[in-house]
């Protein structure tokens, strides 16, 4: 057991609102969560308080045990997902990357109205949004117009209701996501450190390889991050401009909740995706730990 | 290293112009037509108030901003061409610009980790380097463990490590309190004589300038006011923006009374001075310089009557060896003036008699000079 000095005792009680908040709201629904997913469903939603292992045997790809066959496809979709999320974080880094240095270097009144139009998306609706996404997707929707107007396409594309569609609007969703915490970085990046590598003899390639991307890299880690999560567990996206045709396992939690009404289910799955992100950041929260002036 | 010819015209800028458009939209000259030699071997120093262009020039040098019109040849061919990192020369910058995320060792050894130098002699050349500034050891410190002298030294390491042909400093000893600063002031001499190429050094400071430089370059809103040793830029200031920047003194406008044979009179304000003659003739409007160590204080009855000013003590401080005299002469002008301290025990109110030697009066032609008028 160890003993608290006065300071560290203060320390707590200062805390101790918090802890309590966290505990309650944050753990308290984590923790009915993991138990349900060890639980029997019930017929009509609900659970039967028997132990019962298949909910994550299904996951695994053994159903019931009994009369369905082997299939991961739970677990593929958990991986289709992943893959997903990482399209967008990619998407997203390559286009905030650039575009705040570009933004960094504007003069400071530019700069201010160039990150409240990053951060403008904020002030609607997220479905609001996306139904805009529709009109511009759509067969007659904007995007088809434009390009059959310019000549480049003779047939409308189908763009509606594909994985373009869910990847196009996820990278909208989470760009700002992505913006913010990259931008900060970018900023905070004394321009005499990059004209120094270059004084020293390093080639623009170099000075990037060794100057920038290191000094910028803990705003990328976090915006990466930050995108990741999110957009692995996102269903309203999929939902609206995937349809059916693209399940996500945030989707899968979702039915499994609100059509299939199977609790249990739907709390292992969420588990499975919890523990997945835990094990995808927790290779950058060790390497934090190694590391700690540089997070 | 030191032992090949130094040779006169190293650095050669040629009608240097560049100009920048404020945010408001004004135009600023930051260059206005520099012309400059440097030697091989030259401790030169680029001294102006701030703004007058000198991290602009130095910044040209190094090929982080373009030249309006103009020439630089570094020894014969031109730089312009070059982008920064191949050109054959460094930088210490203004706050040191280390690289946070290296240790000390990387940041030295950086030019040479660039430029794929083998293991083992990179390592060698970064102790060598850090021991040159007094610095070894360090190695594998972070930049922010180190005080600001000891940064200032990694500084000068990492940009002699490539063996530049010619250093720029832009300001390096301004962050630093005042004995450090001077004590790096000996040592950097020492080490651009040590490595025997050029420094070009910038500084708002005269007295470092005056210290270190072999050959001072006073700048003023992007013009060259002045090219001199030191000696020369003090005694024989150039024009009155020179005289005013560099050290204290009495500037005095006047008009010639009567000339002939060594010696001049000039009217200040009522007030007769002589001064010695440099073709002048009488009406001619001229300002004269005098400095404050220059003035000499006698006992009234000693006086030999004209080269005397009489002034009345406002106020006497205490300057360590010497206390400063600030007088009022008879026609309202303020008068300084350095004594003696051993000489002293004056009071305020008193009058005075301020002693000069004709000579040592420096002589501008024109009611105010070349630079700002009063
Ligand atoms: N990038 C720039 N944009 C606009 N004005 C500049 C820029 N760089 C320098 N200036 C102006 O040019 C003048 C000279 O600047 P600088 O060379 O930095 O002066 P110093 O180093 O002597 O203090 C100043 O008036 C400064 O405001
Ligand atoms: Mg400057």
């Amino acid at each position: 057991m160890r003993s608290f000095t006065s300071q560290q005792k203060q320390l707590l009680l200062l805390l101790s609102p918090a802890t309590l908040f966290l505990g309650i709201f944050f753990l308290g629904p984590l923790l009915i969560m993991a138990v349900y997913s060890f639980l029997e469903p019930g017929l009509y939603g609900g659970v039967e308080w028997n132990f019962y292992h298949w909910n994550y045997g299904r996951v695994l790809g053994w159903a019931d045990g009994f009369y369905e066959e082997f299939d991961i496809v739970y677990l593929q979709i958990l991986l289709r997902s992943a893959g997903l999320a990482l399209v967008t974080v990619l998407v997203t880094l390559a286009f905030c990357y650039p575009v705040a240095f570009w933004i960094s270097r504007m003069q400071s009144r530019w700069k201010s109205f160039c990150i409240f139009l990053i951060a403008l998306p904020f002030f609607s609706s997220m479905i609001i949004r996306l139904y805009a996404w529709i009109l511009i997707l759509r067969d007659s929707g904007f995007a088809n117009q434009i390009l059959m107007s310019l000549g480049i396409i003779s047939e409308p594309l189908d763009l509606m209701y594909s994985g373009t569609a869910v990847i196009i609007g996820m990278v909208y969703i989470f760009i700002p996501f992505m913006f913010l915490p990259v931008y900060s970085s970018v900023e905070n990046l004394d321009p005499k450190l990059i004209k120094a590598s270059q004084d020293l003899g390093a080639t623009p390639f170099t000075t990037f390889r060794r100057v920038i991307f290191p000094m910028t890299l803990p705003g990328v880690v976090s915006g990466c991050i930050l995108v990741f999560i999110p957009a692995l567990g996102n269903f309203v996206v999929p939902a609206m401009l995937g349809g059916a045709k693209v399940v996500m396992i945030g989707n899968l939690v979702e039915q499994q909740f609100l059509a299939a009404r199977n609790w249990p289910f739907g709390a292992t799955l969420s588990m499975v995706m919890i523990v997945f992100m835990l094990l995808v950041v927790s290779v950058y929260l060790i390497r934090a730990m190694k590391n700690p002036q540089h997070s | 290293m030191s032992a090949q010819q130094p040779s006169p015209d190293f650095l050669k800028i040629k009608k240097a112009y560049r100009h920048f458009v404020t945010p408001e939209g004004g135009t600023v000259r930051a260059l206005d037509g520099i012309d400059l030699s440097v030697a091989s071997n030259e401790f030169i120093t680029l001294l102006g108030p701030s703004g007058c262009g000198k991290t602009t020039l130095l910044n040209i040098i190094a090929g982080f901003e373009r030249l309006d019109r103009g020439e630089i040849l570094l020894a014969g061919a031109s730089l312009l061409e070059s982008p920064p990192h191949r050109r054959p020369v460094n930088t210490v910058f203004q706050s040191y610009a280390l690289f946070p995320h290296l240790n000390i060792g990387d940041n030295v050894g950086y030019g040479l980790d660039v430029a794929g130098v083998a293991k083992k002699e990179r390592n060698q050349r970064v102790a060598e380097a850090l021991e040159m500034v007094g610095l070894s050891g360090v190695e594998k410190r972070k930049p922010s463990q180190l005080s600001g002298g000891q940064q200032q030294r990694v500084a000068l390491a990492r940009a002699i490590i490539n063996r530049p042909k010619m250093l720029l400093l832009d300001e390096p000893l301004s962050a630093l309190d005042r004995n450090l600063r001077g004590k790096m002031q000996i040592e950097l001499k020492n080490l651009q004589a040590e490595l025997g190429i050029c420094f070009l050094f910038v500084t708002h400071d005269q007295e470092e300038a005056l210290t270190m430089s072999d050959r001072i370059v006073v700048l003023n809103q992007g013009k060259v006011e002045q090219l001199g040793t030191p000696d020369e830029v003090y005694h024989r200031p150039a024009s009155r923006f020179v005289t005013e920047f560099i050290g204290e003194s009495n500037i005095f406008s006047g008009t010639v009374v009567e000339s002939g044979g060594q010696l001049a009179r000039v009217n200040v304000g009522g007030t007769e001075v002589v001064c010695s003659n440099h073709s002048l003739r009488a009406g001619d409007e001229v300002s004269l310089l005098l400095r404050p160590e220059h003035f000499q204080l006698k006992p009234a009855d000693q006086v030999n009557g004209t080269n005397g000013i009489s002034a009345v003590l406002e106020q006497s401080v205490f300057i360590g060896r010497d206390h400063q005299l600030h007088c009022r002469m008879a026609n309202g002008q303020p008068l300084s003036a350095l004594i003696r301290s051993s000489l002293s025990g004056l009071k305020p109110g008193q009058a005075l008699t301020l002693e000069y030697d004709p000579t040592a009066w420096h002589v501008i032609p024109g009611a105010s000079g070349v630079g700002t008028a009063q």
